[in-house]
């Protein structure tokens, strides 16, 4: 069979995909969410401060006095973003290391766009250290919800909205869902009866795992796609931001779902069965999250240099062998510089200046894992006796 | 369908012509085996030892009571499991060779097609992945939902479909790219009667147009009426292969049925 037979093939397997999305309703379910955030990102105003200054210490005042009860109506629930002391920024929550990165001279020059919460001002305030003033805001649903005291230009919010889209709701929440939704199709389309007459059509086997797969994919692509594209249009038509690093999102979150995904394959032909698919490719997930956080978080501990070689071992093993959610998940705060929005979820600094984290080759070992799990399914759906 | 096939160079050096003519289906010594899922040191016998050809323009049936390997010397005449020892071929060439599965029309006894479909778009996918291009489906597919009495129903969910007519969809999907060798599988299952002739008239359609079909049916009547040959199977083995009138014949001067011919033979072969 030539390569023009085989596109012919996986192009009619993509459609088919396509449709049975349509008919289960995932299709409607995942434009409905990406609508309704769209919705939300429209209510967003941002009445912008001046922009920060970049050094020096010309803008920063007192708090005034009428600030303190207006902060503590909203204390410890809200942050206000963007501000900064003499002693410089502070980040958004106290678990967070201290002013981690500024001295870095790539940051030195960077806007901040730190945010802190209002203990922390309480605390300044105490001190009667001088700060930014908040002298903007960030309306929620066209003002219905308590503003949030902006003191920094336009680009915070915009990023911070950004990032709870692509990290939370995309990365997490919508690529979990998009597992457990999509786990079905290979079974059901694996069934003995309804693949027995598929078998006997001409095409390669393997163009049939993989046109059905690809289906997938490019179903999970254009779902991205859409939400990350319609998100930032009406966040931009919103807030005059359009800030195209956005987009960058699409193909990290996509290559995160493929990773997962060809476990499911691998477990959808195995055992062509539906429950089995959607709950070990979830218990899968959590795993390699584990493995993937339990690794960093040891490497920048002083106490993992005194751990023994073959926990060491297993340790590095287990992080370059299997998938590695979080680095996903790390690569889009980087791409977002969401750390100077929100407390790291590891020392990423600290692992990259260890040499012990790569993002490229972070990337490369995950679709490596991706594509060991799809030639095992491969393999196994083309010696399989049917 | 006459296939044939080039013989090797002459001595001479003389390229022959293309005479020689080939069988569509040939089984040559076929086994096949299967290790017990959990018990992998046994082995179960599927097939064993079986020879079978079709002609074209050859009905044939496979008869033989249940679990007896018929529907596994289909599987491996569709390359859905391969032989564990000995040769087949399909239009001259090896099982193996998918290629010639273009040329092939399955109807599975149980059809689970994917129920968001309608009747158009089923038969769209089914074409396409039988390597039919998308003008030919276009021209082709409304002729065929008339053919089996579905034109009225073509753009319906087949969720809404009954046995009977999941079944004639079926039988179009099998037809859709003009098959040369027809392979039937229980096809009679929930066709009414004028199902039946439908499918009488499409074997004769396929014989005379020197197609071949291979039909695996239980409904003897059906056996007795359209098949020109049978090959009977009991514990895996082809115990008889022959014409109808072979199998029928008797040393009594009465005439014997279909039903009583295969009862005594497998009295005859069984332990």
């Amino acid at each position: 069979m030539n390569a023009p037979a085989a596109l012919y093939t996986i192009h009619w397997l993509i459609r088919d995909t396509f449709r049975q999305a349509r008919a289960s309703g995932i299709l409607y379910l995942m434009c409905g969410i990406t609508v309704l955030c769209m919705a939300v990102c429209l209510t967003i105003r941002v009445k912008s401060a001046p922009p920060l200054p970049l050094t020096g210490n010309e803008r920063k005042e007192s708090l005034p006095a009428t600030f303190v009860p207006a902060a503590s109506a909203i204390a410890g629930t809200v942050p206000f973003l963007g501000a900064s002391t003499s002693q410089g920024v502070f980040p958004a929550t106290q678990v967070a290391p201290f002013l981690q990165g500024w001295e870095r001279p790539e940051v030195q020059g960077a806007k901040p766009l730190y945010a802190v919460e209002y203990t922390e001002v309480n605390k300044i305030l105490t001190r009667n250290e001088k700060v930014d003033v908040p002298s903007g805001e960030v309306q929620l649903l066209f003002g219905a919800l308590p503003s949030i005291p902006l003191a920094s230009d336009d680009t915070l919010p915009v990023r911070t909205v950004q990032l709870h889209l692509a990290g939370f709701v995309a990365d997490g929440l919508g690529l979990l869902l998009a597992l457990i939704w999509t786990a079905g199709f290979l079974p059901t389309f694996l069934e003995p009866s309804a693949v027995t007459v598929l078998l006997a059509k001409p095409m390669p086997r393997w163009s049939l795992l993989a046109g059905k797969v690809l289906g997938v994919l490019v179903y999970f692509a254009f779902q991205t796609s859409l939400f990350i594209g319609g998100t930032w249009l009406a966040l931009s038509m919103a807030t005059g931001q359009w800030d195209p690093i956005y987009f960058f999102c699409i193909p990290v979150v996509l290559l995160h779902f493929a990773v997962f995904f060809s476990f499911s394959a691998m477990l959808a032909v195995s055992t062509r069965n539906t429950a089995a698919c959607v709950i070990g490719s979830i218990v899968f997930w959590m795993m390699c999250y584990a493995m993937n956080y339990g690794r960093h978080v040891a490497m920048v501990i002083p106490e993992f240099q005194h751990m023994s070689p073959a926990f060491t071992f297993i340790l590095e093993s287990g992080y370059w062998i299997f998938p590695k959610p979080l680095d996903f998940h790390l690569i889009l705060r980087e791409v977002l510089h969401a750390d100077t929005l929100f407390s790291r979820v590891v020392d990423t600094p600290k692992l990259v200046e260890m040499h012990a984290w790569k993002p490229f080759l972070s990337v490369a070992a995950s679709l490596a894992a991706g594509v060991v799990l799809f030639s095992v399914a491969a393999y196994d759906f083309v010696t399989t006796d049917y | 369908m006459a296939v044939t096939t080039q013989s090797p160079p002459s001595k001479s050096g003389m390229v022959p012509k293309m005479t020689a003519t080939v069988p569509l289906v040939e089984f040559v010594n076929v086994s096949k085996t299967y290790k017990e899922p959990l018990l992998k040191s046994r082995t179960i016998h599927a097939v064993q030892d079986v020879s079978f050809r079709i002609e074209p323009g050859e009905v044939f049936g496979l008869l033989g009571p249940n679990r007896a390997g018929k529907t596994t010397l289909v599987k491996m005449l569709l390359t859905l499991c391969n032989p564990t020892s000995g040769s087949g071929t399909r239009f001259g060439q090896p099982l193996s060779a998918r290629s010639t599965l273009a040329r092939v029309g399955y109807v599975h006894e149980n059809h689970a097609f994917p129920r968001y479909l309608t009747a158009v778009a089923l038969l769209e996918y089914y074409g396409a992945l039988s390597l039919v291009t998308y003008d030919t489906l276009r021209e082709r597919i409304p002729q065929l939902l008339r053919r089996v009495g579905l034109d009225d129903r073509s753009n319906e969910p087949i969720a809404r479909f009954s046995k009977g007519m999941l079944q004639r969809l079926g039988i179009a999907q099998a037809l859709i790219n003009e098959p040369d060798l027809l392979v039937l599988d229980e096809p009679t299952e929930g066709l009414d009667l004028t199902g039946r002739h439908l499918l009488r008239d499409i074997v004769d359609e396929v014989r005379a147009r020197k197609g071949s079909v291979l039909l695996v049916s239980h409904v003897l009547t059906e056996v007795e009426a359209i098949c020109d040959r049978v090959g009977v199977v009991v514990n895996s083995r082809l115990v008889f292969t022959g014409s109808m009138a072979t199998l029928l014949q008797s040393s009594s001067p009465s005439p014997r049925t279909l039903e009583v011919a295969l009862e005594e033979l497998y009295r005859r072969v069984q332990p």
